[in-house]
């Protein structure tokens, strides 16, 4: 490519996009705290953090843009929302569970996987002792939000000629707002004691919030996190027709979706690998997962 | 010898007699604190087309403008004033007779203040979509409050160097209007604002005076004087404040308010003077003492101007906008007290004699035109940035020779402001220096050469940083909950979301836990039936 080729792609990149990249860029590169994505989104695109539901907002003059931002956007804010609320379940049960095996509490910022430890190193100490803990599960039934994607889907009739990613993305929401069931989980043992029973106790008491981060809201969603990553890639580019502030919320957006997986896929590693500790045997005929 | 001091007697009669007399509130301006958040930093000017805390005391029409449920606050987050007076001890200057020669003189009046200036609730009570917008809320704004301590010494020799003379004087007053009420506004399309507060106005006035003289020949006290004053004015009224906004073309709107005179219900002034002055007596060269206490609990009442203030604005808020207000106070008797003063006077050598002196006093407020011009350029959706200028003259009468006047301040104030606007989500904060100058007279005593009060020049000088800050119901309740260190239900939905749009939908909590799976198969041929637990969850197989 020649230099002339290069400077044409430079300038032909919408500077909000520059911009935003340089940002994100900035803020990736240092251990600072994310207080400078999150000003760059309420100065630049005040919507993703407001407290009203984004289906209801507009985006851009553009009706095709603002219907392919409008159902990304409020997707991307569902991933957001329940990667964190994973990230809290998971570290509530964790940390109930420690601190129910007697281990000092650990501060409050404490990663996942740490807040984890203490039950994955209790449950494989028995294990190097010749006890044998084994759990079963009655997993999680979902009911997806049908609601929420029927509405989507009229908000993103304007989307003319996006049809396919739009019906991924508002299916995406349904699932993302999904009523689910705990999950419940019954504990044997090769062996009785009291350590063996006060491990039996919170594990049936603190278990089902991990296996609810886990299945309900990671495992089930994976595809729709899939959809959201690849849309993310390509739709500030497709929606420059979008103006300033359209592009500035699907880039954005975009970030937050990246943001978004990283977390829940650290979250579900962090709970799978907890849950393998107690060679899980799942009964799926009380429910089938989705 | 003593002949040379007689004019000192003049001096402490008159000192007394300043000191003996109740004060009726000092502080005669209408718009000494910036208040609001885009209004403030406007120059004050939003009667034709704010929306901010200011509202409900400008033109309460604004508040059909606020979008959705708010909770606003601005503050004067820290003033600093300087004030200077000209000749404060001798206004006249140096009385020849006494031969006065000055040795040094110290002079120090500036005082700090952090005030709140407006604070509002209002709530909307209809949808984004409805022809007719509804709000009510209710508002604390203060529009006045001053601060003024004053310290101040001077001594020099007399008699030719054979005596000393020393003069301090002390002065604290603070005095603050508060006006607390409930205000409704509608606005009717996109074209036309109502509205109608109807606030209870507090008034509190608190001041202390300390002032001594004494004099000595020959290292031999001749004569002194040292008086000590406190005082407490409080009083209370009422009045509506009707406003009306109007667009009268795109982007241009004219504004109106409205306050009449305020009903004043109830009030008292409670001071108490303690006076004293050594004088000698005849040619005998014997110190006389005299004291004098003096207490009054009087009725007391302020009546807050008639105050009509019209505007008209070039409102672009994308854009660039433009705001012009015009502020008029009709004149009136401003302040009454009446009732009875009690004496109690001793004399060395007599006995005290105690009366009462039936007291009626009043002060007047004359005109005042105020004007405020202000303009806002917004950069981007976010930030704003906001330039100001205005005038705040007095309502005081002319200072004049009387002991009426004693210590009285006129002061016709203008300034300036500058502002910058943020607007991140739905919060929106103006961060903004006003400053503002006033040059005036002061009411200086002068017992030496006109022996009457001697209006002196004075002026003022004052910066003030305000803050102000407006904030959705939902994102108030979002930022206590991150705040909080620990997890919390869902606070109580005080207001509904912003323009009664749909809330953000949330992640929702696990539904109620599948039965109980059938227990594990063990690898083990032993299996062990554990006990129940001691939670419900069901027992343990």
């Amino acid at each position: 490519m020649s230099p002339t080729n290069a400077s044409a792609r430079l300038g032909g990149t919408p500077a909000i996009l520059v911009v935003i990249v340089a940002i994100v860029g900035l803020v990736g590169c240092q251990t600072a705290p994310s207080s400078l994505p999150e000003a760059a989104q309420q100065v630049l695109c005040p919507e993703l953090s407001s407290g009203v539901d984004l289906l209801q907002l507009s985006y851009s003059d553009d009706p095709a843009a603002n219907g392919r931002i409008r159902a990304f956007v409020s997707a991307v804010r569902g991933l957001y929302d329940v990667s964190i609320e994973m990230e809290r379940q998971a570290a509530d049960a964790c940390r109930r569970m420690s601190h129910d095996l007697g281990y000092p509490p650990m501060p409050a910022d404490a990663p996942l996987d740490k807040l984890c430890e203490p039950i994955k190193t209790t449950v494989a100490g028995l294990t190097a002792a010749g006890i044998e803990i084994r759990i079963s599960i009655a997993p999680p039934h979902c009911d997806v939000d049908a609601d929420r994607g029927q509405r989507c889907g009229s908000t993103c009739a304007s989307a003319a000629g996006n049809a396919g990613e739009c019906t991924l993305l508002c299916k995406a929401q349904a699932d993302l707002y999904a009523r689910c069931t705990l999950p419940s989980v019954t504990v044997a043992a090769s062996i009785g004691g009291q350590n063996v029973e006060r491990l039996a106790h919170t594990i049936e008491d603190n278990f089902p919030s991990l296996l609810y981060a886990e299945i309900a809201l990671g495992r089930r969603l994976v595809d729709n996190v899939e959809t959201l990553v690849t849309t993310s890639t390509r739709l500030p580019n497709d929606v420059k027709s979008a103006g300033e502030h359209g592009v500035a919320c699907a880039a954005l957006a975009a970030v937050l979706t990246a943001k978004a997986a990283g977390r829940l896929h650290s979250v579900l590693t962090t709970c799978a690998s907890t849950t393998a500790t107690l060679n899980p045997e799942i009964h799926a005929s009380n429910g089938v997962a989705r | 010898m003593t002949a040379r001091f007689t004019a000192t007697w003049f001096r402490w009669v008159i000192f007394g007699a300043a000191v003996l007399t109740p004060s009726l509130g000092r502080a005669q301006n209408y718009r000494e604190l910036p208040i609001g958040g885009r209004t403030a930093t406007m120059g004050g000017a939003g009667t034709a087309a704010g929306n901010d805390s200011a509202m409900p005391y400008l033109n309460p029409a604004g508040l059909a403008g606020v979008p959705g449920d708010i909770f606003a606050v601005s503050a004067t987050a820290y003033s600093y004033t300087q004030r200077s007076y000209q000749n404060f001890f001798f206004p006249s200057g140096p009385p020849p007779a006494l031969g006065y020669q000055a040795q040094s003189e110290s002079f120090s009046t500036t005082s700090i203040g952090e005030t709140p200036s407006s604070v509002m609730y209002f709530r909307d009570l209809s949808g984004p979509k409805s022809t007719i917008q509804h709000r009510v809320g209710v508002s604390l704004v203060i529009p006045g409050a001053r601060s003024v301590d004053l310290v101040a010494s001077a001594s020099g020799k007399v008699g030719n160097g054979a005596g000393q003379q020393l003069e301090t004087a002390a002065i604290t007053e603070r005095d603050t209007v508060y006006y607390l009420g409930p205000t409704y506004a509608v606005g009717l399309r996109d074209w036309l604002r109502l509205g109608v507060s109807l606030y209870g106005i507090y008034r509190r006035q608190v001041s202390t005076n300390n002032a001594t003289l004494t004099q000595s020949l020959l290292g031999v006290t001749v004569g002194g004087y040292t008086g000590q004053n406190a005082q407490l004015n409080e009083s209370l009224s009422f009045a509506p404040i009707v406003g009306m906004q109007m667009r009268v073309a795109p982007d241009i709107w004219v504004g109106l308010g409205f306050m009449p005179p305020s009903i004043a219900t109830n009030g008292h002034l409670r001071a108490s003077t303690n006076s004293s002055y050594t004088t000698t007596s005849g040619n005998s060269a014997q110190l006389t003492q005299t004291s004098t206490i003096t207490t009054e609990d009087l009725n007391y009442s302020v009546s807050e101007p008639m105050r009509l203030n019209v505007g008209i604005a070039l409102d672009h808020r994308q854009g660039f906008s433009l705001a012009l207000d015009v502020h008029y106070y009709a004149a009136q008797t401003a302040a009454k007290a009446t009732g009875v003063q009690t004496y109690q006077v001793q004399q060395a050598g007599e006995v005290t004699r105690s009366y009462g002196v039936p007291v009626s006093l009043s002060t007047q407020a004359q005109d005042v035109f105020d004007i405020s011009v202000g303009a806002e350029l917004a950069l981007n959706r976010a930030i704003s940035l906001r330039a100001g200028f205005f005038t705040d003259n007095s309502s005081a009468p002319a200072i004049g020779t009387t002991v009426d006047s004693l210590y009285l301040i006129r002061l016709d104030r203008y300034g300036g402001t500058l502002g910058l606007g943020l607007t991140l989500g739905s919060f929106d904060s103006t961060a903004g220096v006003v400053v503002a100058r006033g040059d005036g007279r002061f009411g200086a005593l002068d017992p030496y050469i006109t022996k009457a009060v001697v209006p002196v020049s004075t002026d003022e000088t004052t910066a003030m940083f305000v803050l102000s800050g407006a904030v959705t119901i939902k994102e108030a309740q979002k930022a206590i909950r991150d705040a909080l260190p620990f997890e919390v239900p869902l606070l109580p939905d005080l207001g509904g979301t912003p323009g009664n749009q749909a809330p953000a939908p949330r992640i929702p909590s696990p539904l109620p836990a599948e039965p109980k799976p059938p227990p594990p198969t063990l690898g083990i041929s032993r299996q062990i039936s554990l006990p129940s637990p001691p939670m419900p969850g069901g027992p343990l197989r």
